[in-house]
């Protein structure tokens, strides 16, 4: 699968003003779980290695990242699994406000799980990327004239 | 040379020893970096995946005892059973959100002293109500960042914290910017026979820290002593600093040391120095150039080995330009060695601890001990149970052995708003009248067969109201400022020490004190007054020991009734408390009275 890469693109420009309906708070609610579970976590592993760790260790932690993003007592999800149980709540009509994110998800999955692993620098940029389009989601959705 | 010394120094690396930490973390991500990237971080046990599991663990004393701090996590995606309540209103989902919060509730209320590094940062906190509530809570830190150099540095800084926080030399620092700036300076500046100057308003602990700190880090082996130029008369003032002979002049019927002579090895603490004349600065200046001083009527110099401690509560600088200080004496005491005590309303970061170390380290004072034995004895706790300060929100389920002291919000923002013109030594008079009215309410209360379900007190927001209104000048300590900080071995009430260490150092007596005080005093005869005067005191400090001497009398004449010494003094029968309140703030003692 081939998805335009977050990294090499500009900051996601101020969103525009949303078309569908508001969106309701529990699906707001579900969003900044979002930004806590996938968008903290897919960045922690990475983040809590040394600066100059092996590349085996960093490939572990970018498979960690991905794959058991969310771990707790509730059990351990993947970054495409929170993102699918997000997805689900979302209204049709809202799904196309997704589209950034989900490609960044898939980017970052892609990159985490590819052989060889790209350098560090770049994973790090594509995980920061689901954080920046989950915030830019809910900067849109929050905006007056998205409720 | 201590590790917090070596730390001020810089340059001198040390190993850091392994630090036990405790990981409440629903996620095993940072547990996964601790083991693996971080070998100076020592897991003291299992991972505590939600609140009332760490809080068990914690329980334990031997768990306790082992950990340094506590690595907290906010958000807790846990079943709804193992949440803690965040407040009323919240839902699961915000409760899930900010479980960390509540979780630090409990453990501040339970363990104040153990420092929390929250494993998120401000920007990531899910309400904006809570960052104020996390920024005041004492010992507590939040990352700045999700790398491992902040996780680092944050557990560096609560460490250091939780240090200075603890007694060290007897000085509360803080966390306050000026203050930890202060000590890092005089860390510094204690070393050698280098003079300090030490500014700072009334109360904020010059003499404390210069004695407790200064002289103790200077390793000098000779004494500390303390002495207040201002309230000498000029005449007296050569003698006093230099010494005299005998038969120097008139009274001078034995050979007496000056305070520089006393002082020989050790370190002089010259207090209010921005009030000496113009005379004596001269003559200060002559002696810290010279280092020797002439004993009045002597025909020899006698070296002097001195270091000195210029106290000012105003800028030194500011009393030269306008003229009342020598610029020559300011240039030798040296500008560079100046370093200013902030005053305590500019150091509100600091108050939560202070509240809490001086709420509990009131029964120090032995009056404050019996009280809480007597409230303790009636509660089943038995003697000696320590007092522990509750915020409002604490556990509503005190620890078995202790004793709470319920400090309501509204008493606590009353604390927060006072702009305390009498800084630390304000404060812990305040808090220790606080600490005597709660124990006396219940003791009154237990004693009519109310029953206490708890053992927790509830300090009357209307109390703390009062005694802030009523909050008077300090207590005429006019050679020994308070603590900075709650390691106080004296309460705000003790007698005040001599200004001078010894009692043959030729320096003039103080006004007559309370009865049971360091003088040995039994007190004057009833009905009369006895004041005797000698030109060592402010006349507070004349008023003050008249005052004490009054109500003394009319103590044992009404036999104790505050009610009886309200109608006499005020009028009004009904002003017991504020009767009781500045007995207190006079040092007296109901239960030294009335054994006799």
């Amino acid at each position: 699968m081939t998805v335009p890469d977050p990294a090499d693109t500009a900051p996601p420009a101020p969103p525009p003003a949303p078309a569908g309906g508001a969106v309701e708070e529990a699906v707001l609610e579900m969003l900044d779980d979002l930004a806590h579970d996938l968008g903290r976590h897919i960045r922690l592993p990475l983040a809590l290695l040394p600066i100059d760790a092996p590349p085996a260790e960093v490939a572990a932690a970018a498979s960690r990242a991905v794959q058991r993003t969310r771990t707790g007592p509730r059990g351990v999800f993947g970054a495409d699994e929170l993102l699918a149980d997000f997805l689900e709540a979302v209204p049709d009509e809202r799904r196309g406000d997704c589209a950034a994110l989900e490609a960044s998800v898939a980017r970052a999955i892609e990159l985490a799980t590819t052989s060889p692993l790209p350098e560090r620098d770049r994973l790090r940029v594509a995980f920061e990327s689901v954080a920046t389009q989950i915030a830019a989601l809910a900067s849109r959705w929050r905006a007056p004239a998205g409720r | 040379m201590s590790a917090v010394r070596r730390e001020a120094e810089g340059g001198v690396h040390v190993r850091p020893a392994a630090v036990n930490v405790l990981l409440v973390d629903d996620g095993e991500t940072y547990e996964a970096a601790l083991r693996e990237h971080l070998p100076e971080l020592t897991l003291v046990g299992p991972r505590q995946p939600d609140g009332p599991a760490a809080l068990e663990f914690l329980s334990r004393e031997a768990h306790l005892a082992r950990t340094d701090l506590v690595l907290l996590d906010v958000h807790f995606d846990v079943p709804e059973d193992r949440l803690l309540p965040l407040g009323a209103g919240a839902t699961p989902r915000q409760t899930r959100r900010a479980q960390g919060v509540a979780i630090l509730r409990e453990l501040r209320a339970r363990w104040p002293h153990l420092p929390v590094v929250l494993l998120t940062s401000a920007e990531e906190l899910p309400f904006d109500a809570l960052r104020a509530e996390l920024a005041a809570a004492p010992l507590t830190f939040m990352l700045g960042g999700d790398d491992l150099d902040a996780l680092r540095i944050r557990v560096h800084e609560a460490l250091a914290a939780r240090r200075l926080a603890r007694e060290e030399a007897g000085v509360f620092w803080g966390r306050d910017p000026g203050m930890v700036a202060a000590r890092r300076r005089l860390a510094v500046l204690a070393r050698g026979r280098m003079p300090v100057i030490l500014e700072g308003e009334t109360g904020t602990g010059k003499s404390w820290i210069a004695e407790r700190f200064i002289h103790a880090e200077s390793g000098r082996p000779g004494p500390f002593i303390a002495a207040d130029l201002s309230t000498l008369p000029p005449d007296l003032v050569p003698a006093y600093l230099f010494g005299a002979q005998r038969g120097a002049y008139t009274g001078a019927v034995a050979d007496r040391k000056g305070v520089f002579e006393l002082a020989g090895g050790g370190t002089l603490f010259l207090d209010e120095i921005q009030n000496t004349t113009a005379e004596t600065q001269r003559q200060l200046l002559l002696v810290l150039q010279d280092r020797r001083v002439r004993p009045l009527g002597a025909s020899r110099d006698v070296p002097v080995d001195v270091k000195v401690i210029a106290a000012s509560n105003q800028s030194l600088a500011g009393a030269v330009a306008a003229g009342r200080f020598r610029a020559d004496l300011y240039m030798r005491l040296g500008p560079a060695t100046r370093v200013v005590l902030p005053p305590l309303r500019q150091r509100r970061g600091d108050l939560a601890e202070l509240v809490r170390s001086f709420v509990e380290r009131a029964t120090e004072d032995p009056d404050v001990a019996a009280l809480r034995d007597q409230v303790g004895t009636a509660l089943g706790l038995g003697t000696g149970a320590p007092l522990r300060l509750v915020a409002g929100r604490g556990p509503r389920e005190q620890a078995g052995t202790t004793l709470g002291v319920v400090l309501p919000p509204p008493a606590w923002q009353a604390l927060q708003a006072h702009p305390w013109p009498g800084n630390v030594r304000e404060l812990a008079t305040v808090l220790h009248n606080v600490v005597v009215f709660t124990l006396v309410a219940a003791a009154d209360a237990l004693a009519a067969g109310v029953t206490l379900r708890a053992p927790r007190l509830q300090v009357d927001a209307r109390l703390v109201d009062e005694l802030l209104r009523g909050s008077l000048p300090p207590p005429p300590l006019a050679s020994a400022d308070p603590p900075v900080g709650p390691a106080t071995p004296a309460p705000p009430t003790a007698a005040p020490p001599p200004a001078v260490g010894a009692p043959e150092a030729g320096c003039p007596p103080r006004v007559d004190t309370a009865p049971g005080s360091t003088s040995g005093d039994a007190g004057p005869e009833p009905g009369t007054l006895r004041v005797r005067l000698v030109p060592a005191d402010t006349l507070n400090a004349v008023a003050q020991a008249v005052e004490r001497q009054y109500f003394t009398h009319l103590f044992r004449e009404t036999g104790g009734d505050f009610g009886r010494m309200a109608e006499v003094l005020l009028g009004d029968v009904t002003k017991a408390r504020a009767i009781r309140l500045r007995f207190n703030q006079l040092g007296l003692s109901a239960r030294a009275l009335r054994g006799g």
